[in-house]
Formats: structure tokens, sequence, C-alpha cells
């Protein structure tokens, strides 16, 4: 299988804050992989730097799509990614569309700036609706943001999304401000639609239930930097990095009983303090002397000094 | 460039907000209708020729022939009232409107720009904010010559740079908003996301901002005209009726007081507009209403 999108030793600066610190990942396509971690770890900074999306962010390091290094890309060039190729969804779908315009304008518009035809795009934005099982999709395009649910935006918006059949869809916490219902609903297009078209899906979520049940793959991200890596199975059944541990033990279960809530102590490491050595140290369980001065590197799975160290 | 905006928003901003009243919003209306007719069809309403001159007539009282009485040079005041209200409304719509586009389009391309295009243009603007506005428009104005035409892009010229900076704000705001983020992804040029979907989304508060500086610039440019700088003599302008007739108000007040009247009755009324289309736009302020 060959990789479809790579990125490589990933920085990515605010001012004098790093956001992101050396970061590593491989697409396949046709793959399913999800990004977690929590609020500021830095996953949706690494998913809008490869449509660089912030113009105020410094990037360093290299973002490769098909061998095509995007981040030095002109930004002419990376017009013709942008939609066609890449596909992005957002977290909030109230926003997502202009307010004073019909959407199914907004469904055809990369279509559109494409060149396609007026009718034939607005024939492709009917089926895209009718595909996210929208019922009734030629009235709707005529219809305002405003008079759609949150549900039906979202699905229109993923609509817009694919609508120019691209190869990678970045869906940055798609589910996050949907009932649960909904959720699952717009889990299982978005899984249907990248399964029918061999899609690869860069899904960023703090939500580890969808994770176990959708993604092929896990990065666990903290503090900017990739912790742990693996394919679901192996990383829900044995997790190495102490974090993804901390994670799952704290995923509540049912059965458990009232007070089995568990908590990480501490708060997570901001990008502007982050702490030396490991980030994750000083919340950590299990940390030695040399977690507190050392980066430990990524090897194998993990970037863990107690994970590489047996396995020399 | 404050003393354009509106007076009325400017008091009430502060103080406690009168109830508006149903009835007050159909009474600006209605008086703006009336100025809007007067601009249209005022020459064809006119009893008497506005120009014609006749000194046997000169300072007359009103009478059934002459309703509001003549002026210095025996001119029927009526008339050139109504013919007046073209000059005057038309020539603050145009500086507005010509402003307003100007402005928009500074501050589109500030905020595509880059860098350095907002550097210039909004230091630029600052610099034209610095100075009084309307000394600004005097020196530009007496730099072109006399003349309405003068006057109209002087005031264009000092009002300008107060709606780039507004508008630049606005378009700042809206280039954060979900659905432009959503837009760029889709690989949308820059200038398409700024027609299509910036600039419809910005527009409201520059439009409410267009509609309160009407008001002032009738004010400005009928005392442009006052004291010369505008409209010339013969011409029936509001401003400049009330400079030539303010001679003889002791012997005729009619003729002085009547544009300067219809003056501010023009600038109350589009300032109360303006305010109505705020409410209108932001339903949270009718609270401060009550």
């Amino acid at each position: 299988m060959s990789a479809l999108l790579e990125i490589r030793d990933l920085t990515v600066d605010a001012g004098d804050v790093r956001l992101v610190d050396g970061m590593n990942l491989t697409l396949r396509r046709g793959e399913f992989l999800a990004l977690v971690g929590e609020s500021g770890s830095g996953k949706s900074v690494t998913a809008r730097a490869i449509t660089r999306l912030d113009r105020r962010t410094r990037l360093a390091g290299s973002i490769r799509m098909d061998g095509a290094e995007l981040l030095t890309m002109p930004e002419s060039e990376l017009r013709a990614y942008r939609g066609a190729r890449i596909g992005m969804v957002f977290q909030d779908p109230l926003s997502s569309f202009n307010p004073v315009q019909p959407i199914g304008r907004q469904i055809a518009e990369p279509l559109l700036i494409r060149g396609v035809g007026r009718a034939a795009a607005r024939k492709k934005a009917e089926e895209m609706l009718g595909e996210m099982g929208i019922t009734r999709p030629g009235e709707r395009l005529t219809a305002y943001p405003h008079e759609l649910s949150g549900g039906m935006r979202q699905r229109a918006a993923i609509a817009m999304a694919l609508i120019a059949e691209p190869e990678l869809l970045i869906a940055d916490e798609p589910t996050t401000a949907l009932d649960v219902r909904m959720q699952a609903k717009v889990l299982k297009l978005i899984r249907e639609a990248a399964t029918a078209r061999h899609l690869a899906v860069l899904f960023i979520t703090h939500d580890l239930g969808i994770v176990a049940g959708n993604a092929d793959r896990v990065c666990v991200m903290y503090s900017g930097r990739p912790v742990e890596e693996n394919d679901v199975r192996t990383l829900f059944r044995a997790p190495v990095h102490p974090y993804t541990r901390d994670l799952l033990a704290a995923v509540p279960r049912l059965g458990r009983g009232v007070g089995s809530l568990t908590a990480i102590p501490g708060v997570a490491a901001t990008p502007a303090n982050r702490p030396a050595g490991c980030a994750y140290h000083p919340r950590c369980a299990v940390a030695v002397q040399r977690c507190a001065t050392q980066v430990p590197a990524f090897e194998a799975r993990a970037a863990c000094h107690l994970v590489e160290v047996p396995a020399r | 460039m404050t003393a354009l905006t509106s007076p009325i928003t400017r008091l009430t901003r502060f103080t406690r907000r009168p109830a508006r009243r149903p009835w007050l919003d159909h009474l600006v209306l209605a008086v703006i209708g009336l100025l809007v007719l007067a601009a249209i069809f005022g020459p064809l309403l006119a009893p008497h020729d506005p120009y014609r001159s006749d000194p046997s007539l000169r300072l007359l009282g009103p009478s059934s022939q002459f309703w509001l009485g003549t002026d210095e040079e025996g001119r029927d005041v009526l008339s050139r009232l109504l013919v007046g209200a073209r000059p005057t409304l038309l020539s603050a719509l145009v500086v507005v409107l010509v402003s307003t586009a100007l402005g928009l389009l500074v501050a589109s391309v500030a905020a595509l720009g880059g860098r350095w295009a907002d550097e210039i243009l909004m230091r630029t603007c600052d610099i034209l904010l610095s100075l009084p506005g309307l000394m600004l428009a005097l020196a530009v104005a007496t730099a072109l010559g006399s003349g309405l035409t003068g006057a109209i892009i002087a005031l264009v010229v000092a009002m300008f740079p107060a709606t780039a900076r507004l508008a630049r704000g606005t378009i700042l705001r809206t280039l954060t908003t979900g659905y432009v983020e959503a837009a760029k992804v889709m690989g949308t040029s820059r200038v398409t996301l700024m027609l299509r979907h910036v600039l419809p989304n910005s527009l409201d508060e520059v439009l409410i901002n267009a509609t309160l500086q009407i008001g002032g610039v009738t004010l400005i440019l009928s005392g442009l005209s006052f004291i010369g700088v505008g409209a010339q003599p013969p011409s029936a302008e509001w401003g400049a009726m009330a400079s030539t007739a303010a001679r003889y108000v002791t012997v005729n007040w009619p003729a002085a007081i009547l544009p300067g009247l219809l003056i501010t009755i023009s600038v109350v009324a589009f300032g109360l507009l303006g305010d109505m289309l705020q409410v209108r736009r932001d339903p949270t302020l009718r609270k401060g209403l009550r």
C-alpha cells in the first residue's frame, strides 16, 4: 500500500509558541486514521497545516501528498489540492455555511470554481445530498443554512467536502457538536462514503468511543507531539505509552458502578508551558528521572523512555 | 470624522434611550418619503420658475401667490426649496455612495492584500482621519475651485477613510468565520471568496453607517455652500439659499429660515432612519429601548 499523505518532523509555530513539535504521520489510501488527543494537543493544528489554512502560523518540516511537497508549494498550486484532492469538514456545522446563500450553491462550489457547468454541478450536489441520507435532496438545494438542523447541515458539509471526489478527507471533530444519535449517523456516512471511494480519512476527535468502532489506525497526541501510534485493536488491547493507558483507564464503562470515574491527575500541558523532557512526565505515574530531561524518541510504536529500553 | 456619525446615535448611546414608538418610525419614513418625492418631482411641482428674478417682487412675505414669500431677488421661495431638494440630497447621496464604495474597496484590498498593502492603506487612512474632516474638506474644495462637484469630491476624500476602517474591521471578522474557512479549503480564489462570501456578510454595518452619514453629509455640504465653497449663489441649493438670504433675515425671515429648517429636518430624519435600521438588524438593542 502506497502512502498518500506523509507528514515528517512537522513543527507549527504561532509567535514564539510551538503548537506542534515534531509530528510524524503516514496515511495510506483508503485508510481511516484517528488522531486523538486532549484540547490543545495540536491535532487540529496538524490537520489545518495540511491545507495551510492558518496564514499566521509558521510551518516547518515536510507534508507530502503523493510525493508532492505541500508546505513549500505556491498558494496557486495548493488551491488545486484544496477541495479537489483534499476535502475538509469542520466541527461547527452552524458556521460552515454562508448564511446568505442557498446551500446547494455552496455544496456545488468546488465543482463550479473548477469550470463544471451549472446543471451538472447541481445534479451532482443533489446526488451527494441524497447519498448523505437527506430526504428530498432536490428541494433542499434551495434551502438556506438556517432552515436546516445541525445534523443536516453537517451532512451537507460532508457532501460539500466530497463533491469533487477528493482522495483525502480531513474531518476535524465533525461529530462533537452533534447529539449522540446524529453522531452515529454522521460517522456511519463518513465510513460508508470512504469505503465506496477508497478514500483516506484523517479523523480528529477526543472521543475514544468513536475511535474504537471506526478507525483502522490510531495516533495519540500529547502536547504537540505524537506519543503512540498503532492499529486500533492493538492500541486498545495493549497500549504501551503511559498516557494512552491512563486515557483508556479514564473511559467510563457501564456496570462499574457509581464512583468509578477515574481521571488523570494534573492538568494537560499547554503548548506555551510545555515541560522539559517528556511532556507527560509531571502527570505520569511511572516517570523516572531522565523523563524530566530527555525528550523520548518515537520508536516503533510509541515515544516513551520506558518502552524503548526493553526493546533494546 | 466622528462628527459625521449621527449626533442622535452618539447622544443616545450614553443616555437612557427613549422608548421607540411605532409612530416615530412612521413619521421618519413619511418625512424621508416626502424629501425623496421632492428630490424627484420638485421641478415639476414648483409653482414658479425658481430662477426668474423680479426686482419688484423682492422680499415679499407669504401670500396666496407666493406661499412662502420671495427672496432678495424676487424669486419664489417655495419653488426654490422644491427644486433645491435634488442638488442638496442627491449630492449628499452621491458623496455617501462613492465614499462607501471607495471605503469598501480599500478595506477589501487591505484585508486580502497581505501585510504591506494593509499597512500602507490603513496608515494612509489614519493620516486622513487625523485631520479634522471639515478642514480637510475645506482644503480640498478650495484647491479644486468652488462648485458643487469640488465639494462632493472633497467630502468623499474626507469621508472614505472612516468607512474603510469600519469595513476593514467587519471584513476581518467575517474572514474568521467557518464558512469563509470552508470556502477556502474548497479551493475558492481570493477574489471570489471576497465577493461571494465575505462582502455580502460584512455589508450591513457599513450600510447602516452610510444611512447615518447621509444626514451629516447633507449638513456639511450645505455648510460648505453656506460659506461659499460649495454650490454657488444662483443655484437653488439649500445651504446657498440660506447663505444669501441670511442678510435679510430681519426683513423677510422665511427665505432664510426655511432652507435651514429643511436641512435640519433631513439630518434628523436620516439619523433616525439609521437608528431604525440598526435596531432592525440587532433586535437585542430593543431591550435597551424599554
